[in-house]
Order: C-alpha cells, then sequence, then structure tokens
C-alpha cells in the first residue's frame, strides 16, 4: 500500500537515472566549456578539451531525447496538492524551459562547431551529419547562441536547484524524494 | 562491335593528326583567382580543411602533348588559412610551418603520363625546405576558354617535419596523413 502510495508521487527510476547523468554532465559541459575557451593559443590539451567538450554534448543532446520518451511513456507524479495555480503553472514553465534550454545548448554548439568548418566525430569514431557547411558569418551567430543559451541553462539549472531546496526545506514538501533514489517521497 | 572498333580507329587516327600538328606548349600563368589549393588533415579523426589564400605558379600545357605538362606552384606557407586567427597564427608558426624561415612551399609537376581520363602526374613537393617526390592522378579539362587542372594527393606532414617536435609529433591527436586538394586554372590561349 504504502510503495503503491509512494511509486505515485516519485518519478521512475530511469527518469532518476538520466536526471542524474544529465545534471552532472551538464555541469561538467559548462565548466569544461568555460575553461577552454580561455587557454591562450592553441594546445594539444586545448584540442583535447574542445573534442571532450563536444562529445560530452551530444551525448547530453542524445540523453534529453532519451529522457524525452522515457517520459512520455512513465507516469510524471503530480505536483503537490496544496500548490496553487501559479505555483503549479511557474513550475511547468521552469521545467519546460529546462527542456528547451538542454535541447538548444547542442544543437547550437553542432552548428557552431560545423559552421567552422569542423564536422564532429563522437568519440572519434562515429561521423555525425554535416548540416551546414563552413560559413564565417553563421560560426559568430551560432557562437554567440550556445554560449548565451549554455549560460542560460546554467541560470535555470540554478533556479530549479534553488526552487526545489526552498520547497523542500522552506515548505516541507518532501519534494526531493521525488527524484533522488531511496529517499523519502511524501 | 565494329561500330566500336571504327570509332576507336577514326579516334586514334584524329589524335595522331593532332600530334601532327603539335605546337611547341607556352607556359602560362595561373588564373590565381580561380584556382585553388586545400590541404586537409585529420586532428581527433575529424576531418579539418583550410585554403592557401596566397600562391602563385604557371603551367607549361599544350592538349596535343600533355606528357610534356610542367606546373610550378609557390604557395605561401602563412597564408593556410583555417578559418579561426588563433589556429592560422599557430599552424603558420615554428612547430608547424615555421613560415618565418620557410615563407614558401613548393609544388612541381614535372610530367604526366597516360591518356585520356587516365593521366598520372609526377612531381615533388618542397615544406620546410624538405623535398620528396610525389605521383598522382591528375584530370586536365579544357572548357570555355581555360584549361583546368585537378587533382589530389596524400602525403605525410611527419616526412616533411611538420608539427614533429613534442606532443605535436603524436599522431593520434592530429594525423600523419594530411590530402592536399589542387585546382590550377589557367587560360586555354
Amino acid at each position: 500500500m504504502k510503495s503503491a502510495l509512494s511509486e505515485n508521487h516519485r518519478y521512475g527510476l530511469p527518469m532518476m537515472v538520466v536526471h542524474w547523468l544529465m545534471a552532472v554532465g551538464i555541469l561538467t559541459a559548462f565548466g569544461v566549456g568555460l575553461y577552454m575557451v580561455d587557454i591562450p593559443g592553441i594546445t594539444p590539451f586545448k584540442l583535447k578539451l574542445f573534442n571532450w567538450h563536444k562529445w560530452l554534448g551530444v551525448t547530453l543532446f542524445a540523453l534529453v531525447l532519451l529522457r524525452i520518451v522515457v517520459r512520455l511513456m512513465s507516469k510524471t507524479p503530480k505536483y503537490p496538492a496544496h500548490w496553487g495555480h501559479n505555483t503549479v503553472l511557474f513550475a511547468k514553465l521552469g521545467h519546460m524551459a529546462l527542456y528547451v534550454f538542454m535541447l538548444g545548448v547542442p544543437t547550437f554548439g553542432y552548428l557552431y562547431s560545423l559552421a567552422s568548418g569542423y564536422p564532429v566525430v563522437w568519440f572519434g569514431v562515429i561521423e555525425l551529419p554535416v548540416l551546414i557547411d563552413k560559413d564565417p558569418a553563421l560560426k559568430d551567430l551560432f557562437k554567440t547562441l550556445h554560449e548565451l543559451s549554455g549560460k542560460g541553462l546554467v541560470f535555470l539549472v540554478a533556479g530549479h536547484v534553488l526552487m526545489a531546496l526552498k520547497h523542500h526545506v522552506l515548505d516541507k514538501d518532501g519534494i526531493l524524494g521525488r527524484m533522488i533514489p531511496g529517499m523519502r517521497a511524501d | 562491335m565494329i561500330y566500336r572498333l571504327a570509332f576507336t580507329v577514326a579516334s586514334m587516327a584524329a589524335g595522331l593528326a593532332f600530334v601532327g600538328f603539335a605546337v611547341p606548349a607556352l607556359a602560362a600563368p595561373l588564373d590565381v583567382a580561380q584556382s585553388e589549393v586545400t590541404a586537409t588533415f585529420k586532428q581527433f579523426n575529424v576531418p579539418v580543411s583550410g585554403n592557401f589564400r596566397k600562391f602563385s605558379g604557371d603551367v607549361q600545357y599544350n592538349p596535343a602533348t600533355p606528357s610534356d605538362t610542367k606546373a610550378t606552384l609557390s604557395v605561401e606557407t602563412a597564408s593556410y588559412d583555417l578559418g579561426d586567427p588563433e589556429y592560422n597564427k599557430e599552424v603558420a608558426g615554428k612547430d608547424w610551418f615555421d613560415s618565418k624561415n620557410h615563407p614558401k612551399a613548393t609544388f612541381l609537376i614535372t610530367g604526366v603520363t597516360g591518356a585520356g581520363n587516365n593521366l598520372q602526374a609526377t612531381g615533388d613537393l618542397t615544406v620546410r625546405g624538405i623535398k620528396k617526390p610525389l605521383k598522382f592522378p591528375v584530370k586536365i579539362q579544357t572548357a570555355g576558354g581555360k584549361h583546368t587542372f585537378t587533382g589530389k594527393t596524400q602525403i605525410k606532414r611527419l616526412d616533411f617535419k611538420v608539427g614533429a617536435d613534442g606532443e605535436w609529433g603524436d599522431t593520434s591527436l592530429v594525423a600523419d596523413e594530411v590530402v592536399i586538394d589542387f585546382k590550377l586554372v589557367m587560360p586555354a590561349k
């Protein structure tokens, strides 16, 4: 009885796994991205970081697609009953924005790489499609979009974490257990 | 069958007639604006191409005597353009082209063998003062008052000591193989 109830209030294990993988991946990609662009000149290490950053970005893009499929196929927990209309709306918009940015940041990064004349070869093995040709004007455009959306995504992640903590700690919603395996969810 | 044979004989006869009226080939300067020289390498298996923006040269070609074809191409190594100033600076630097000490790379075609669509060019390439022989297929087309020579050849950068020292010598990072593509255009008259 208890387990059936708590299942309704929690995300399924596949959603939890992909959520935490992406959390680690997004922060790593962001950190590496900020660090690598500040390395002066061109060094082997810088090239390595650029490639790892791209491989990670493509992986995150694949993960978010997988996540959307898993989400559509599984039952998402209901919002706490006592939440007001605006709180629910705000949470929904926030989550939707996270998905939009999780799709957008790697897409812009991928197009930025192509417009710069660098196709992406995933893990140095799988050649991904060259959708656009080298183009200096598009390169500048996608560079800006990638950087801005990347910062936007991290800003959203920060907001997401703060709101989750606010609900859990201040409002005592017990909300963290929905996404943390093994933690109690009310 | 008989038609094909007749055609072959006729074209051979035409070819012989042509050779009979051969005029000496004249070297003509390249139409630089229409010509292109590209080098493509792989870093982490990613193919990356750059164009040489500055080069000059001349080609000696007579359609009647393609085997006498000769071409001289002098390329400014510092003009290799990867589309990013930082990369361009690195590649012109002393680890790679060492453009300060070796401002030019030269590419020579010293002869062409074969016929029709099966032409083989022989020549040599000098980069960083190191000269290596080359042999590669070449295509010659004449249209719109121009002769166009296209071809590609694969070289090894380490043969020319390009990026040979230190970490850049690691070919799992930047592959040893480099493909040079060229399109040389000259006026047909």
